[in-house]
This record gives structure tokens, C-alpha cells and sequence, in this order.
């Protein structure tokens, strides 16, 4: 085999060297620098993820240390006021008598409105397009002025917890009022998920501010 | 003959070759190692960099998690916020339309029955006279019909009655061109 090959060999041992260098350096090229470069970008990707990520925490903190413990605790009060966290029929109850007394309306009776109770059912009925659930309140009114109930509707919209009117009917003297009234329990999930506090916006100041001149005027 | 003579000169142009494709070669094995090692090195130097990004986000979410009462509560606020706008934003207008249209009714005619929902509001009025009732329709109806912010679709006279002291007059409002239809 040697003698077979030795011809060759001394023939064209100056190109070994070369040839040897130039496979090695296509080796480097294609299993070493290539991955490398991908090795590279993705880093460079991880890098400006966690630069990103840094400027909202640093946002995030600015937000939370400027902030006022006092202020947070009122806002936070007027809120839960304004949306509880699950039907309340107290607040309801405490809602329909101040909206009679300052609309001059004698509370003859209420009635709220539950689920079904056979049947399980995939979307609830107490549950709007605004994806909020709400309570049914049917309410009974007494007055001698028909102005009264709709001023009654007025008084109730403008109360705590948050509710809408249906439908009003009135017939002499009696009138009757169906009412939603709005809550909605906590997302955990989503309050864990999120990182980023941003301040509230102008048009938040501003229902807060006006949910505190409901809250006042009671 | 010829041949013999010019023996010496292709040995020569072909070592000067050989030496070309060796240097070339080697050029060639040198440059590619040397990006390879560039390239380890720069990103070695990234790494370090996002340890160091970790470290220092790791300290700044140290510091909010000591504020992490006031963080959940600013949560819950702009989370309870954005939902109470909502509502407001998309109330049923029973009450606003049924306000508007009953304050518009003079003070001769009194109001003795509502039906409001958000599609339709009837109205139940009485008045000893029977001119007022028809200057209603004639003025105060076409004051309705102009104002768009109402947006009442059409207004009917769905009865005219007279009872033993005073006339009962019935109209109707429509919001929606469904309630029109029905």
C-alpha cells in the first residue's frame, strides 16, 4: 500500500499543508464562527429585552415613590365604594334610601333579581356587553309627583356602587325602577402578571373626582 | 529539442505557485481563526454585560417589592378605573332621555304614567285643557324632533282620550329604528 502511494505522495506533498488548512478553516467557519454569530444576535436580542425591562421598573419606581400613602388609601376607598368587589346588598340598600330622601320618594319595596336555579348556563345573565356583572334591583316607589321618580333615577345613577337604570315605569303614584347595580371581583392573576405602574390618566383624575363629589353629596 | 532545452523553466513557475496557494492558505486559516477569537471575545463581553442588566434589574425589583403595598393598591385603582369608565361611558340613557323629554312638558299638563326603557318612552299626560295639550304636540314635539342630541327616531300620538275633567293624551318617543319597526 505504502509503495502504491509513495509516488503520489512525493508528487504532491507541497499541496497537504494548504489543502489541510483551507478544510480546517471551512470547519472553523461552518461548526465554530457561524453558530457563534447566532450565539451573538440572540444575546444582542437579550440584551435590549432586559434594557427595556429596566427602563419600565425604573418608570415603575419613580411612580411609586412620588405617590402620597394617604391619597393612595381615599382613592383606593372611593373605588371599592364605587365598584365593590361582590354584590353588596347593603351599599344597594344604602343607595336607594339616600336617593329617595333627596328625590322625595317614599322606598315602598325592593326585590333583587338572582340567577336561574336549574341549569348551568355558559354566559351569565347578569353580565352585559361591558363584560361587567351587575345585580338587579327591582325597586317600588311611592310619590304624589311623577317628576319625582325620574329625579329618583337620577339620584340612584349618581350614587355608589355604580348602576344604570333599565327601565322606569310609573302609574300615579306608585312607580317602579329596575337597576343595575355594578361590582366586579379582583383579577389575581392579572394584578400578579403585572409589573409596569403607570400614573393615572386626565380622564381618571377626573372620574375620580367626580366619584368623590357623589361620595360628598350623600 | 527544444523541448530539452526549456526542461528547467515550468519547475520553476510551479514552486512559485506552490508558494502562492501555501501563503494564501495560511492567510486565509489565519484570518478566520482570528474573527473566530474575535467573536468569542465580543461575546464573552455581552455576557458579562447582561449579568451586569440582570444584577441591576434584580436591585430596582428589590426596591419596588418594599413598595409592593403601594404598588398592588395603585393596581387595583387603575384597574377599578378603567372599569368604572367603562359603565359610564356606555350607560343606557333611560334616565338622561327620560329627563329631557319630561322637563320639556309645560306645567298645565301633568305627567300621570311613564314607560321608559332604552328604546322607548311613553308617556301618560293629562291637562283640563285641550289647547295646551295641543300646542305639546305642535310646539314642544317639534322641539324633540330637532334636537339631535336626543336622538329620537319618531314621536306618535298613540291616543287622545277624554276623561270626566281633563283629556289623557298618549305619545309615544322612539329610540331605535327596532323599536320603530315593532
Amino acid at each position: 500500500m505504502q509503495k502504491m502511494l509513495a509516488p503520489y505522495y512525493s508528487k504532491y506533498k507541497q499541496y497537504i499543508l494548504p489543502i489541510v488548512l483551507i478544510c480546517v478553516s471551512f470547519f472553523i467557519i461552518f461548526k465554530v464562527f457561524l453558530p457563534e454569530l447566532t450565539s451573538i444576535s440572540e444575546e444582542k436580542r437579550t440584551i435590549e429585552t432586559q434594557k427595556m425591562e429596566i427602563e419600565t421598573l425604573k418608570k415603575t419606581f419613580q411612580v411609586l415613590s412620588s405617590q402620597d400613602d394617604t391619597k393612595i388609601g381615599d382613592d383606593l376607598k372611593i373605588v371599592k365604594l364605587a365598584l365593590p368587589t361582590s354584590k353588596d346588598p347593603s351599599a344597594v340598600f344604602q343607595a336607594m334610601v339616600s336617593a329617595a330622601e333627596k328625590s322625595k320618594v317614599e322606598l315602598k319595596q325592593y326585590s333583587f333579581k338572582v340567577g336561574n336555579i336549574y341549569g348551568k348556563q355558559v354566559n351569565s345573565p347578569n353580565s352585559d356587553k361591558k363584560g361587567i356583572p351587575f345585580l338587579t334591583v327591582l325597586i317600588r316607589l311611592s310619590s304624589p309627583d311623577a317628576q319625582s321618580f325620574i329625579r329618583f333615577a337620577s339620584e340612584i345613577q349618581k350614587g355608589m356602587p355604580i348602576s344604570e337604570v333599565n327601565n322606569i315605569n310609573i302609574q300615579g303614584s306608585s312607580g317602579t325602577l329596575e337597576v343595575n347595580f355594578y361590582y366586579k371581583p379582583y383579577d389575581l392573576t392579572v394584578l400578579a402578571k403585572q409589573n409596569k405602574v403607570i400614573p393615572l390618566s386626565a380622564s381618571e383624575e377626573k372620574i375620580l373626582e367626580q366619584l368623590k363629589e357623589w361620595e360628598g353629596s350623600k | 529539442m527544444k523541448d530539452d532545452i526549456n526542461l528547467i523553466t515550468p519547475r520553476k513557475i510551479t514552486k512559485s505557485a506552490i508558494r502562492k496557494i501555501v501563503l494564501t492558505s495560511f492567510i486565509v486559516f489565519g484570518s478566520v481563526f482570528a474573527i473566530t477569537v474575535a467573536a468569542f471575545f465580543y461575546t464573552f463581553f455581552l455576557h458579562s454585560t447582561s449579568s451586569s442588566l440582570d444584577a441591576q434589574s434584580k436591585t430596582i425589583q428589590l426596591s419596588i417589592s418594599g413598595l409592593g403595598d403601594r404598588r398592588e393598591k395603585t393596581i387595583i385603582i387603575k384597574d377599578r378605573l378603567t372599569n368604572i369608565q367603562k359603565i359610564l361611558n356606555n350607560l343606557k340613557k333611560v334616565e338622561s332621555n327620560t329627563s329631557s323629554i319630561v322637563s320639556e312638558i309645560p306645567k298645565g299638563i301633568v305627567v300621570v304614567g311613564v314607560n321608559a326603557d332604552d328604546q322607548k318612552i311613553t308617556l301618560r299626560l293629562s291637562s283640563p285643557s285641550l289647547n295646551e295639550l295641543d300646542l305639546l304636540t305642535q310646539d314642544t314635539m317639534l322641539k324633540f324632533a330637532k334636537n339631535s342630541k336626543l336622538g329620537i327616531k319618531k314621536i306618535d300620538s298613540s291616543s287622545l282620550s277624554v276623561a270626566k275633567d281633563a283629556y289623557r293624551l298618549t305619545l309615544d318617543f322612539f329610540f331605535t329604528s327596532k323599536a320603530v319597526k315593532k
